[in-house]
């Protein structure tokens, strides 16, 4: 088997980020996680290395059987390069964990990206499904069909009245997590993002941010998921989840209205610079592309920028992550090295879109 | 980098958001002032999971405490002081282990300490199927060698007729 290259990925942004889908211009993906555990075995954080193999050899043994994996390979993460393993996180293959714990740890995903497993993460499988835009039936769908086809081939740890255990009491029951990346200027400038925070704490649903550490949010981008997964079927978690997300769609577009209402030419000007800055800068960091990023998306939600399609903003926030970057440019670079790069690849993509 | 806002002189390392008065506040602190504080940190910088849920069941009685923490998970050797440090069971047997001790926690987390949805009746199926095959396999083996062929032919025709199955489903 040759080694894994993610060169090959770097070109596109995965299928769940191509920026098409339902409610495009606030919500960017859906995602259902589902995890699992073979039963016998301790949680993959108290094994040592003779039982992560035992645990890694079954789960592939029924990963390969699964006909969602038919064209997939397997990824071992100690076999491929820190930088590989960091482009598979900027994509949501793998999780940061895997960054540092790599030995008997994988990861096996379908060629579109759509569906993957990790295998030995906190549980021992982790099932993804993507989407894109809007659309938890199909992350749903996805993720709980590549469950289906595991099943049979793997004894699960599971509990008559608990349900799937896992390592964390909070994943106990479903084992599921689902959640939206959304988009929320209107709501974050128009200061209701804080009302919006403690009233979806209070309905038993978490939104935090997707960029940025610790309550840093970068480019007003965030994640809304369900937090409670014991007691409620699978079904009415990604209904409730649904619910909720209409309704926040409805609130970032009455923010947004009343926003461009009260203030156009302040947010005009807003917009129009930070296209301006994005097509000609020459250095730009992260949270400054993130947040330039942010504005460019507002202006083209609300029909002020028209030759920046949502689909290639939705791309540059894969791309400019600094392995991705490297990739790209197929040499390492330190931090001052990729900002020049990352304004390169703002510049180009907009100049590209802007023909196109 | 953000100085620290309570001793303004170290580096923020600690960002997080306090509800104060139905305010949101951000906080920048550095390692020492957020320990102050009583903010437990893990070493990627941010919380521990762990943390907020092992200390939900910080309030019981400290003699209580201290028995509820040295039981320990038959299975894994895992004692509850252990889940209560990283936030994560030992084994899946500790949830029988810890049962009474769970239960808090499952209802604050989760407002429900019973599972709904999916179940796992078909679950490792055909893995069993496997299983059973392989033992009978070393059973033909012996039958063999001890020239039972009745036997043998017996076993053959399980082992047969569990082949089937598991193609079957594949």
């Amino acid at each position: 088997m040759s080694t894994f290259d993610s060169s090959d990925l770097v070109g596109n942004p995965g299928a769940w980020l191509d920026g098409s889908g339902d409610e495009n211009e606030i919500v960017l993906s859906s995602r259902v996680r589902i995890a699992r555990n073979l039963h016998g075995h301790r949680f993959t954080h108290n094994c040592d290395s003779a039982e992560l193999d035992a645990i890694l050899r079954k789960s592939l043994d029924a990963a390969r059987r699964a006909r969602a994996f038919a064209l997939s390979r397997y990824i071992a993460m100690g076999e491929i390069s820190t930088l590989d393993r960091q482009l598979l996180a900027e994509r949501h293959l793998v999780s940061k964990d895997f960054l540092h714990n790599s030995a008997s740890r994988g990861v096996i995903f379908t060629p579109d990206e759509s569906t993957s497993l990790m295998i030995n993460e906190e549980d021992h499988l982790r099932i993804q499904g993507f989407a894109p835009g809007f659309d938890l039936g199909g992350a749903f769908r996805r993720a709980n069909d590549l469950d289906d086809q595991l099943a049979p081939d793997v004894e699960l740890a599971y509990h008559d009245r608990l349900g799937f255990l896992t390592a964390c009491p909070t994943n106990l029951g479903t084992g599921m997590r689902v959640s939206v990346l959304v988009h929320l200027p209107g709501l974050v400038h128009s200061k209701e993002i804080h009302k919006l925070l403690e009233s979806l704490r209070k309905l038993n649903h978490s939104i935090r941010g997707f960029f940025g550490e610790g309550s840093e949010v970068m480019g007003n981008f965030f994640q809304l998921s369900n937090s409670a997964a014991l007691g409620t079927p699978e079904d009415v978690i990604v209904k409730n989840l649904r619910e909720m997300v209409v309704k926040v769609i409805t609130y970032e577009r009455r923010s947004r209205e009343l926003l461009f209402r009260k203030a156009q030419r302040l947010l005009e000007d807003k917009v129009w610079r930070a296209y301006g800055l994005l097509r000609y800068a020459r250095s730009v960091n992260t949270k400054e592309a993130l947040s330039l990023i942010s504005a460019v998306r507002l202006g083209v939600g609300a029909g002020l920028v028209r030759d920046v399609p949502i689909q290639t903003l939705n791309e540059l926030v894969v791309y400019i992550q600094p392995a991705h970057l490297q990739k790209r440019r197929g040499t390492t670079m330190d931090a001052q090295e990729r900002d020049v790069s990352r304004a390169e690849c703002i510049r180009e993509a907009l100049t590209r879109s802007g023909r196109g | 980098m953000t100085t620290c806002q309570n001793c303004k002189v170290r580096p923020a390392k600690v960002h997080y958001t306090e509800v104060v008065n139905d305010n949101m506040v951000a906080m920048n602190l550095c390692l020492e002032c957020a320990e102050a504080k009583g903010i437990e940190i893990n070493k990627a910088g941010s919380y521990g999971l762990g943390d907020l849920v092992a200390g939900l069941i910080d309030d019981t009685v400290d003699s209580e405490a201290e028995r509820i923490s040295k039981v320990r998970c038959p299975s894994c050797g895992y004692e509850y002081s252990d889940f209560k440090k990283i936030g994560r069971l030992g084994c899946p047997e500790c949830y029988d282990a810890f049962e009474a001790q769970l239960v808090q926690v499952l209802r604050h987390v989760h407002g429900s300490t019973q599972h709904a949805g999916k179940k796992s009746t078909q679950v490792g199926e055909r893995a069993a199927i496997r299983e059973r095959m392989s033992a009978l396999r070393g059973e033909l083996t012996e039958a063999i060698r001890a020239e039972d062929y009745e036997r043998a032919a017996s076993i053959r025709d399980e082992i047969r007729g569990l082949e089937a199955q598991v193609e079957d489903d594949a």
